[in-house]
């Protein structure tokens, strides 16, 4: 049974473009933990074009051992992060399918961070292959609640005190 | 900005989204046929449609009905074609308004169960918004309140249009609904044929 509805699910042929990520600063790891999610058509496509890699085959048997570095170089390409407008690099933690077999969700940590007063965000996943691409971030800080930013193709950054 | 605002933006956003104009097609298929003095009507109409569709979308959001994505997508349109093929078959009775309140609770009907169709798209759409939230009744309860409020402003920007070229032009009803129903409907075979998921 449960096969056959992921069957069913599986087979619409998706066009929400729509990527989101959510973003924590935990105190006690002292580390900004990012997890990213991104439909794995359009995660293929642009990776064809921008990095040139094929048939990754994303989440399946086939997958390419390469398809990790192509995500993971991509991703840094398009959501980037300055803390106190420093460049903060993010290691590649892991990945895994969604529910729904259509996505990816990528894990995403920035470590030593000891604090944060000011955070630029740039997000512009995907904006490479929709117009209408929309971008959702989620940001929790501790001790705050969780705030939302919205990018698109017309805004695809965010500068944010605290 | 709050997870309230970013949910209500995008549920308003969604639905007046001119590239995804199916559900403004429908609207425009459900209202234009009426004169600004039947608001009465359109707002019942309105309601009814939009009782169909929060049903479904809460329903569907909360996993508690699940449903084939392909199969809704082509719905979608389906829904818009009859609606252009009701307005047609009632041009008559529209002029002989008395007889005609028995028609209009059908329409009624039909708009509340079009709505669960277009609710089970919404939930679609809905779906791939969410995060790994705790909760996700309030960016529903939000994302609802921003589709009403973008069903608000098209049903008012499709009537000031009417009302512009009743004004303007001296529209004939009946012309225009000969008209906007066959808009409606060749679009909706055209969507239909790009949904078709056999």
């Amino acid at each position: 049974m449960a096969h056959i509805v992921v069957f069913l699910i599986s087979w619409f042929v998706h066009d929400i473009h729509i990527s989101k990520s959510e973003v924590e600063y935990s105190q006690e790891s002292k580390s900004l933990q990012i997890s990213t999610h991104i439909y794995i058509d359009d995660l293929e496509e642009i990776i064809g074009i921008e990095l040139g890699g094929q048939d990754l085959f994303v989440g399946t048997e086939k997958e390419r051992d390469s398809a990790d570095y192509y995500i993971y170089g991509y991703i840094q390409d398009h959501l980037q992060f300055e803390i106190d407008n420093q460049k903060a690099y993010y290691e590649f933690i892991g990945k895994e399918l969604s529910e729904d077999l259509l996505a990816v969700w990528v894990y995403l940590e920035v470590y030593d961070v000891e604090e944060i007063s000011s955070l630029n965000i740039t997000y512009d996943i995907l904006m490479g292959l929709y117009d209408d691409q929309k971008n959702i971030l989620s940001l929790r800080m501790p001790e705050d609640e969780k705030s939302f930013y919205l990018f698109h193709s017309r805004k695809r950054d965010e500068s944010i005190q605290f | 900005m709050s997870e309230f605002s970013t949910y209500l933006q995008l549920g308003w956003q969604h639905i007046a989204d001119i590239n995804a104009y199916d559900h403004i097609l429908f609207i425009i298929a459900l209202c234009a046929t009426y004169l600004i003095s039947e608001w009465k009507k359109v707002l019942v109409l309105v309601t009814a449609f939009t009782i169909g569709h929060s049903v479904t979308l809460i329903l569907a959001a909360l996993g508690l009905i699940v449903f084939n994505r392909s199969i809704i997508e082509f719905l979608i349109p389906v829904t818009i074609l009859l609606t252009s093929i009701y307005n047609l078959f009632n041009i008559k009775s529209s002029a002989i308004k008395d007889t005609f309140a028995r028609r209009t609770n059908i329409k009624y009907l039909l708009a509340m169960g079009f709505g669960l169709i277009h609710g089970m798209g919404f939930s679609n759409y809905f779906r791939s918004l969410l995060g790994k939230e705790e909760s996700i009744i309030k960016p529903l309860f939000a994302f609802n309140v921003g589709i009403e409020l973008g069903q608000l402003l098209i049903v008012v920007i499709i009537f000031v249009i009417t009302w512009l070229l009743y004004r303007l032009i001296h529209m004939k009803q009946r012309e225009w609904i000969l008209f906007i129903s066959g808009v409606t409907a060749g679009i909706s075979i055209i969507l239909m044929m790009e949904t078709k998921f056999w």
